[in-house]
């Protein structure tokens, strides 16, 4: 158990908080031990560990349901899921995609053949608009490929009809976006298809894994087929299929996940709102209220730093955090056109992502989920303000 | 280990020769099946439950459940003592592994990828996934590995590298194939998913390749629910492998290359350690099967065992359907299936023949060895009563044939 200690720190000559454990970023959300071992009692009852097995049939069938999508094809992981859909969609040549997300957005594209083409993101919502992807279109596009930044999108419509008349096609990484709401509609079904994650991060915890949602019955079909060397119905010639399957157990866990979601994100809600009561005020800290007006997860806590005003420069501020076991953590940082494999392309050049290098060089997370009290979120809220208050 | 065997089939009572006594009774033509539970081919261990939610105790304790956990790490170390490597990385699975290798080893960026085309279906799609196009070639017919003669016709200067596999009855020529590659300078890597080497010392594979691959999957020797895992003596090749296993990303948080997700969670490292410490008990448990199929098939005419190498752990059971047995190999197949025994065709189609198109290729060994072996249902599930009623099956379609085939030739119309 976290204790609250106090004691003086090289970084804090005057008595302050800290924690004997380390606090992280990331869900890390673990289902009730009872229900847990009851439904892998069953799986060793059954003695059908997986090759689609009826936890992942169960758990594809309640994602449709919840998510009022006609299709959820899981997959191992999110990663896996986004290349296979790449594949899947036949598209040739470039992907537009924002450089301000993680790695595991991006290199799907490569593995996919394909060429990512960087775009920068909104300074408020942190993600594509359709203004900003459009002067990316040429006649080598193949699709839009664009993140739900904490939950949120932006101009998903303006998205949908640029995509559109341009024929190609539209993609989503959900990954930080499970139950969220885009104008009062469930995210899921839009563009061709939509990503989530269900890594232990986020609020869906399966260890690891990730499922495709789409609305589209002939995409979902070569799914079923890429993912698996399993004999299919319906199987394209040339298709490149893999082992991307979810096991039972990670299905068993997402299920446990599943069931406990509401409350996940009423207690994420909670801390959130602390937060930003707690750091209200605080100079140079702006709490990035992502979920105004929409329904959210809550599963990221997002912080921007204004080095001028608050004296402390973001990564200064998070090796003080860290000195105190407060893990809080960069997002995302490096921007992914700076990473090796795509930095050399000159059309990569910083100057065309201001926002990018803006938001790269001053956003953090702090910790939230399960293991995170309601005491916690105010003790790391004082002692962001002794730092940068001293 | 033969004077246990024997002992075995001895307290086992006289073998009834018919279990079906009419045509009709075959579950093919409406009868009930010889299993009320199907039989698969896999080996599906079932790990100790108890030493499993001990471990899982210990990853909702400490809520570490993915991301290079403690249990992917004591999994690691166990595998590299296992097969006396320097390392070992674990990955979500075999496919991620081979992928992964292929990208970090291969000569260049394209090309071709020599492999053999009687092997597992998904090699030509990991191929291709890599950037590379796959050159089948034959296999010995009687080690079913790759056929030196016709690597050193196929392999040409787009060749990137050489992809063999060891399988359930026989190692590949590792050192023969090493002094291919060397000469070609381009790399050795070896699929071992059905051959876990058991001695202490490195197996001649490891011995001579650049890395190995083997899989956890359930159906596999060591059931991790999914998984697999790379051995090699290159150590920046582990490094690297790690690397790319999490996106690319090296310590200090910078993407040095185009990595994937190809970790391996705790829930699976942990099944896999459990699974693991019953090693000896798994192997043990297939070398009587094997052993209980072959003296129970002996007086049946027309099919045999294949020849397995003395190391091997004989997880999968193959049957050789020949001429003289009066069905095809796949006839067999469907009357075994109907009977719930969920027997397959092994490695069938040749991987150089795929289902719509003409092949390019002729390649005879391997397409005469696809059309002749049966993957006999195998593993935890199959006990001595089970062979005794497949081996009574076999001989009541040896010895019915005629009128069997006469209806088939009814029900096929």
């Amino acid at each position: 158990m976290k204790q609250k200690v106090i004691k003086s720190t090289p970084s804090l000559p005057d008595a302050s908080l800290s924690f004997d454990e380390p606090l992280h970023v990331g869900q890390l959300n673990m289902p009730d031990w009872q229900a847990f071992e009851q439904t892998f009692k069953g799986i060793f009852g059954r003695q059908y560990y997986t090759n689609h097995g009826p936890l992942e049939a169960e758990l594809e069938r309640r994602l449709t349901d919840m998510l009022g999508v006609r299709h959820a094809v899981s997959m191992t992981n999110a990663t896996t899921a986004i290349m296979l859909t790449l594949n899947a969609l036949d598209i040739a040549g470039e992907v537009i995609v924002p450089s301000f997300t993680f790695p595991g957005t991006v290199e799907p594209i490569s593995w996919a053949g394909l060429k990512p083409v960087f775009c920068d993101v909104d300074p408020v919502s942190h993600t594509m608009t359709a203004e900003l992807v459009k002067p990316l279109i040429t006649e080598k596009t193949g699709a839009i490929l664009g993140v739900h930044l904490w939950g949120r999108s932006s101009d998903l419509y303006a998205l949908e009809r640029l995509a559109e008349e341009h024929q190609i096609k539209l993609l989503l990484d959900a990954a930080h976006a499970f139950g969220c709401t885009h104008q009062g509609r469930l995210l899921g079904g839009f563009g061709n298809a939509e990503i989530f994650s269900f890594h232990a991060t986020k609020v869906i915890n399966a260890a690891e894994g990730g499922v495709v949602v789409t609305n589209d019955d002939n995409l979902a079909e070569i799914l079923r087929a890429a993912r698996t060397f399993h004999d299919v119905d319906v199987c394209p010639t040339d298709l490149k299929r893999m082992n991307a399957k979810m096991s039972e157990a990670q299905a068993a866990m997402a299920l446990l996940s599943l069931g406990n979601f509401v409350c996940y994100a009423e207690l994420n809600k909670q801390r959130y709102e602390m937060y930003a009561d707690c750091l209200s005020g605080l100079p140079g800290i702006h709490f990035v209220d992502y979920a105004r007006d929409e329904k959210s997860n809550y599963q990221y806590v997002v912080l921007d730093v204004n080095e001028r005003i608050s004296g402390i420069s973001r990564d200064e501020l998070l090796r003080e955090l860290e000195a105190e076991n407060v893990l809080a953590r960069k997002y995302f940082s490096p921007p992914v056109h700076q990473a090796d494999p795509y930095c050399s392309q000159n059309s990569f050049a910083d100057e065309c992502f201001p926002v990018t290098i803006d938001l790269a060089n001053s956003l953090f997370q702090l910790p939230t989920g399960q293991a995170i009290s309601l005491d916690d979120v105010k003790n790391i809220c004082a002692l962001l303000k002794k730092i940068i208050l001293k | 280990m033969k004077n246990n065997n024997k002992n075995i089939l001895s307290t086992i009572p006289k073998i009834i020769r018919h279990s079906k006594y009419k045509i009709t009774d075959l579950a093919y033509f409406g009868g009930t099946p010889l299993f009320s539970r199907v039989r698969s081919t896999g080996q599906l261990f079932a790990p100790n439950q108890k030493l499993f939610f001990h471990r899982m105790r210990q990853v909702f304790k400490d809520r570490w459940i993915t991301n290079n956990g403690p249990f992917v790490l004591e999994l690691e170390e166990r595998l590299r003592c296992l097969h006396g490597t320097s390392a070992c990385i674990a990955m979500a699975n075999a496919s991620f592994a081979i992928i992964l290798l292929l990208k970090a080893l291969a000569k260049k960026q394209s090309g071709n990828i020599i492999l053999p085309a009687f092997s597992f279906r998904g090699l030509p799609h990991l191929v291709r996934w890599a950037g590379f196009e796959p050159n089948f070639c034959d296999v010995n017919p009687v080690t079913h590995t790759l056929d030196i003669n016709d690597v050193q016709r196929k392999i040409n200067s787009e060749t990137a590298a050489i992809l063999a596999v060891n399988n359930v009855n026989a190692l590949c020529d590792a050192e023969v194939l090493k002094g291919v590659a060397d000469v070609n300078g381009i790399p050795f890597i070896v699929d071992s998913v059905y051959a876990v080497w058991s001695d202490k010392s490195l197996s001649p594979s490891s011995r001579y390749s650049d890395a190995e691959v083997y899989s956890l999957h359930a159906t596999k020797l060591i059931n991790g629910f999914e998984g697999g895992y790379v051995t090699t003596s290159n150590k920046d090749l582990a490094l690297y492998l790690k690397e790319n296993r999490n996106y690319g990303i090296q310590k200090g948080g910078h993407v040095a290359a185009v990595g994937m997700n190809a970790k391996l969670n705790e829930i699976h490292a942990a099944m896999a350690i459990t699974s693991l410490e019953s090693l000896d008990k798994i192997v043990d448990g297939n070398r009587k099967r094997i052993f209980m199929y072959r003296s129970f098939f002996e007086g049946v005419p027309g099919v045999s065992f294949a020849e397995y190498d003395n190391a091997s752990y004989c997880e999968l059971i193959l049957l050789e359907v020949t001429d003289i047995w009066p069905f095809s190999r796949d006839e067999t197949i469907d009357l075994l299936r109907a009977e719930n025994a969920m027997a397959r065709p092994y490695y069938d189609p040749p991987l150089h023949m795929s289902r719509d198109k003409k092949p390019s290729l002729v390649l005879p060994e391997t397409e005469f060895l696809s059309s002749r072996f049966i993957q006999m249902p195998a593993g935890e599930h199959m006990v001595e009563n089970d062979i005794k009623k497949l081996a009574d099956f076999f001989n009541y379609l040896h010895d019915n044939s005629g009128d069997i085939r006469k209806i088939f030739g009814e029900f096929k119309r």
